[in-house]
């Protein structure tokens, strides 16, 4: 029994056709392409009185005459009623045989399937038993074939690790990242490919998976050379005739884990920048008000008293006096920065001006709108008249260009 | 005209292409190691770990009395003596200092016992702890990363680059290659100052080429080798004039299991325990018919002939050195009986007759020589009687090309029409040929790749350009 169950491990999930297998009162003997029987089913070990059936020889067992299969093939056609004899014990039993060639798995290929039924059931369902048990045959080849396609042309390293830790299917591209070829690779142990701690992290997701549940973690995986990388590893559970297993999905995230280094590092500028800009705007603002308090207090303190001086004389010297100090005054009144500043920036406005220093800190028309709450064209004509005022209009110079080495201190 | 330059170029990342390497770059060369493969190691990193050594410290340790000569009289022997001798000595004067070289140099860990293999006629062959080239492998592989050695994979040799003047000055290699397709990867140009060392191993799985070197190698027989056992190394060398040798010349191996696909784990049984505790019987007859430490050849003939169902079995005591019991086990490789009856039943074998063999041999034993089939029995072996009893099923792979290119005692490639050394190309390890003739002796191989590919390496780098 537990031999039958060895081999029956081979197959692929338990389906209707299964139940068929393992329930049918006709015989089922699954032959190998060497004439060994590779699987039989219940009712064969019972009819053989519990007598070891796989590992024998299909000839020998049913006294066909010959061990190889070549010939039986030749003997018993496929697809047709032969009547054989078979010796049991001290008794003969007489056996309806139905021979089909056992398709797809590739160790099987040139196998058999044989299907016997005692000549006495009252009735006689080996047609239905025999197509079922092809399409069986054939859907899990189907199904083999399918997984296998899967297996070897996903774009990611998958394990398939058993319950001793060992790895017992590999693809390339798992072989590829841990540099083992699959051959090798097929057989280690699953500690090769990580450290200590990544064997915690594996074994603790090992033991809590329930069948079909997903969870991923990262670890470190180790090259055959030594090297040691970040790999995201995706772990699922399968259970398989009694046995756990434990497909690994991996990839090397080496280059995302600079990335996302890089990502941080960028970010973290980024912030750096906007919260210099919201600086930037605020000193803006601070600036203009106090210039507007400065002038308000030059007008308040000299010009106006100055104005009135000169309008309550008649003397025209003093008059004269005044006009020159009151000229004086309002020269004053941008004194400190007028000399370096480009006539045509005097000509902006307060927002103008602050987007100038906008563009000039290099920031994109989006990010502009984003910081001074405008809208996109609001910004546009901000930048028509900006250009009509710097004599720009027309000429082929790009506004940051021509900022670049401005004083836009106004 | 070059895209990369180095002073050597090697090809191949096995034993014999790692050791050229190691050695090249100690001799002050700038190198880079090329694999066509998406990982290194090649059928090296697959192997078995096994390696003789003719006097060695374990066999002083042990009190067994070996030579260099006994090496290479065991090899001659195995090789029906077309082996070339000139390089035979080398091989078995340089073993025990290229086991050195793994363990000081390296750090390679061995069990501390030493192992009998077929056509050896005293216990020499050391095997890595972890039963397995990878033991090897592993710490070259370490010590390249070490020292900066790159190996770049994927990296597919097409052409060898030979000037005029007779000089091999550079590769084209498929840059990106992605095996097994013959359209993928880039050209790209490679200098090589110094030298350029072929250590592409054999072509095993190279159907189409074996076929015509041996037309019964056929698509239907398996192989032990990785997939990228191929002769397009080989073949480029022979384009630009290297001389050919003995390319007929395939082993098979006849441990493999016929209950798993390639080398497995079940040969490493068979080697360690089957053969030299136990015995090889056809389950037809329930008869031995062939010494199970014989050469391979003569073990594989034998097995083909007739058509023979070939059964190893050993009991209790034969298992105790078979590392990977528990893997065959697990596998259905080898299986586990109480009786003898019931492995007879099992296996489909005569019981009188297997009962009868195995009283024949056990008196063999006791006897200290074996009555029908002259196999050196051991010191240690004792009767197959203590249950449970193992029982393994077996069938012959390719496993082995004694073929290559001619290279003489300097590891330089002889050119066909001079019989000189093409300037500036080396090769080492089994895609030379000439060193084992018509059979190489199990666990020869590693010592050969060693011992060549450091001699290919200090040559190369010393090599004026
Ligand atoms: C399963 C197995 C077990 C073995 N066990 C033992 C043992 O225990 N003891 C022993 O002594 N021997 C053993 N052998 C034999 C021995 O392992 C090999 O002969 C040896 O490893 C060869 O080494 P190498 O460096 O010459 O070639 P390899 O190790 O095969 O390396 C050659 C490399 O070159 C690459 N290559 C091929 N063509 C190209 C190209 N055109 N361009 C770029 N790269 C290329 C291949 O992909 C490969 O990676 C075993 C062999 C096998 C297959």
């Amino acid at each position: 029994m537990k031999q039958e169950e060895q081999c029956c491990q081979q197959r692929v999930g338990k389906s209707y056709y299964e139940v068929i297998f393992l329930n049918t009162n006709n015989l089922i003997l699954i032959v190998g392409d060497d004439g060994v029987i590779v699987e039989a089913n219940p009712k064969a070990y019972k009819v053989f009185q519990e007598q070891k059936l796989v590992g024998r020889f299909f000839g020998e067992l049913l006294d066909l005459d010959s061990n190889i299969l070549q010939i039986i093939k030749e003997r018993y056609p496929f697809d047709q009623q032969h009547e054989i004899d078979v010796r049991i014990g001290n008794e003969s039993l007489i056996f309806k045989m139905n021979v089909s060639p056992l398709l797809g798995d590739s160790n099987l290929t040139a196998g058999v399937i044989a299907i016997l039924n005692d000549l006495t059931p009252e009735v006689d369902n080996r047609v239905l038993i025999e197509s079922e048990m092809m399409c069986h045959v054939q859907e899990k080849a189907h199904l083999d074939k399918m997984l296998e396609m899967i297996f070897l042309s996903v774009g990611e390293g998958i394990l398939l690790v058993d319950e001793d830790r060992e790895i017992v299917r590999a693809n390339s591209q798992a072989s590829e990242i841990f540099g083992i070829l699959e051959q090798k690779l097929c057989g280690e142990e699953l500690e090769y490919l990580t450290d200590g701690e990544g064997m915690q992290i594996l074994n603790g997701l090992f033991n809590s998976l329930v069948e079909g549940e997903k969870q991923q973690a990262e670890i470190t995986g180790h090259y055959s050379n030594g090297h040691q990388f970040p790999i995201a590893v995706t772990v699922t559970r399968v259970d398989f005739r009694k046995r756990k297993f434990w497909p690994i999905i991996v990839r090397d995230i080496t280059e995302q884990k600079e990335y996302e280094i890089k990502l941080q590092y960028e970010m973290k500028r980024s912030e750096e920048m906007n919260v210099t800009l919201s600086n930037v705007l605020k000193s803006i603002e601070k600036d203009r008000r106090e210039r507007e308090q400065q002038v308000k207090n030059k007008v308040k303190q000299s010009l106006l008293p100055s104005l009135q001086k000169m309008t309550k004389t008649n003397d025209l010297e003093i008059r004269s006096t005044y006009r020159e100090l009151i000229a004086q005054q309002l020269i004053e009144l941008t004194s400190g920065f007028e000399s370096r500043l480009d006539a045509g920036l005097l000509k902006l406005t307060g927002t103008e001006i602050a987007i100038c220093r906008v563009i000039q800190a290099g920031r994109s028309g989006k990010e502009i709108c984003e910081l001074m709450n405008l809208a996109f064209e609001t910004l546009q004509t901000h930048r028509k008249n900006i250009r009509k005022k710097l004599g720009l209009r027309g000429r082929k110079v790009n506004l940051q260009a021509y900022l670049a080495g401005k004083n836009c201190d106004v | 005209m070059w895209d990369l330059e180095y002073d050597v170029v090697v090809v191949g990342s096995g034993f014999a292409g790692l050791a050229t390497a190691l050695e090249a770059h100690e001799g002050g060369a700038t190198v880079i190691v090329l694999e066509k493969m998406h990982a290194p190691g090649g059928n090296s990193s697959i192997s078995g770990g096994l390696v003789a050594a003719a006097a060695s410290p374990l066999q002083e340790e042990l009190g067994i009395v070996d030579s260099p000569e006994l090496l290479a009289k065991d090899m001659f022997k195995a090789g029906q003596d077309m082996n070339h001798h000139d390089l035979v000595k080398i091989v078995a004067e340089q073993s025990t200092d290229a086991l050195r070289w793994t363990i000081e140099k390296l750090g390679v860990e061995y069990k501390p016992c030493l192992n009998i293999l077929g056509g050896h006629s005293v216990a020499r062959t050391y095997n890595t702890a972890n039963a397995s080239g990878s033991g090897i492998i592993r710490p070259m592989l370490q010590a390249c990363r070490k020292n900066n050695i790159q190996i770049r994979m994927k990296a597919m040799l097409s052409e060898i680059v030979r000037k005029p003047n007779g000089r091999v000055e550079g590769v084209v290699i498929k840059d990106g290659y992605l095996f097994p397709s013959g359209k993928s990867g880039t050209p790209l140009r490679i200098r090589a100052r110094r030298g350029v060392v072929l250590a592409t191993g054999g072509y095993s799985r190279d159907i189409a080429f074996r076929t015509i070197q041996n037309p019964i190698l056929n698509e239907k027989i398996e192989s032990t080798n990785q997939p990228g056992a191929t002769a397009e190394g080989l073949v480029a060398a022979l384009k630009i004039g290297a001389t050919p040798i003995q390319l007929a010349h395939i082993q098979l191996g006849p441990w493999a299991s016929s209950d798993e696909a390639g080398f497995g784990v079940g040969s490493m049984f068979s080697m360690l325990a089957g053969f030299p505790y136990g015995i090889l019987v056809d389950a037809r007859t329930g008869k031995r018919f062939v010494n199970e430490l014989s050469d391979r050849r003569l073990r594989v003939d034998a097995m083909l002939k007739k058509k023979r169902f070939s059964i190893a079995i050993t009991d209790s005591s034969g298992v105790r050195f078979a590392s990977t019991l528990n893997k065959c086990l697990k596998r259905g490789v080898v299986r586990q009986y109480e009786t003898i009856e019931q492995l007879a039943i099992e296996n489909n074998i005569k019981l009188d007759n297997l009962l009868v063999t195995i009283e024949r041999y056990n008196r063999s034993v006791s006897l200290g020589h074996d009555m029908d089939f002259g196999k050196p029995l051991q010191k240690d072996l004792q009767a197959i009687e203590t249950p449970p009893f193992y029982a393994i099923r077996l069938t012959p792979k390719v496993h082995h090309c004694m073929g290559g290119v001619q290279i003489d005692r300097e590891g330089r490639v002889l050119d066909i029409e001079t019989h000189e050394p093409i300037p500036g190309l080396f090769a080492a390890g089994e895609v030379t040929g000439g060193i084992h003739g018509a059979s190489r002796l199990g666990s020869v191989a590693i010592t050969d790749c060693l011992v060549f590919g450091r001699i290919a390496g200090r040559n190369a780098a010393n090599e004026p350009f």
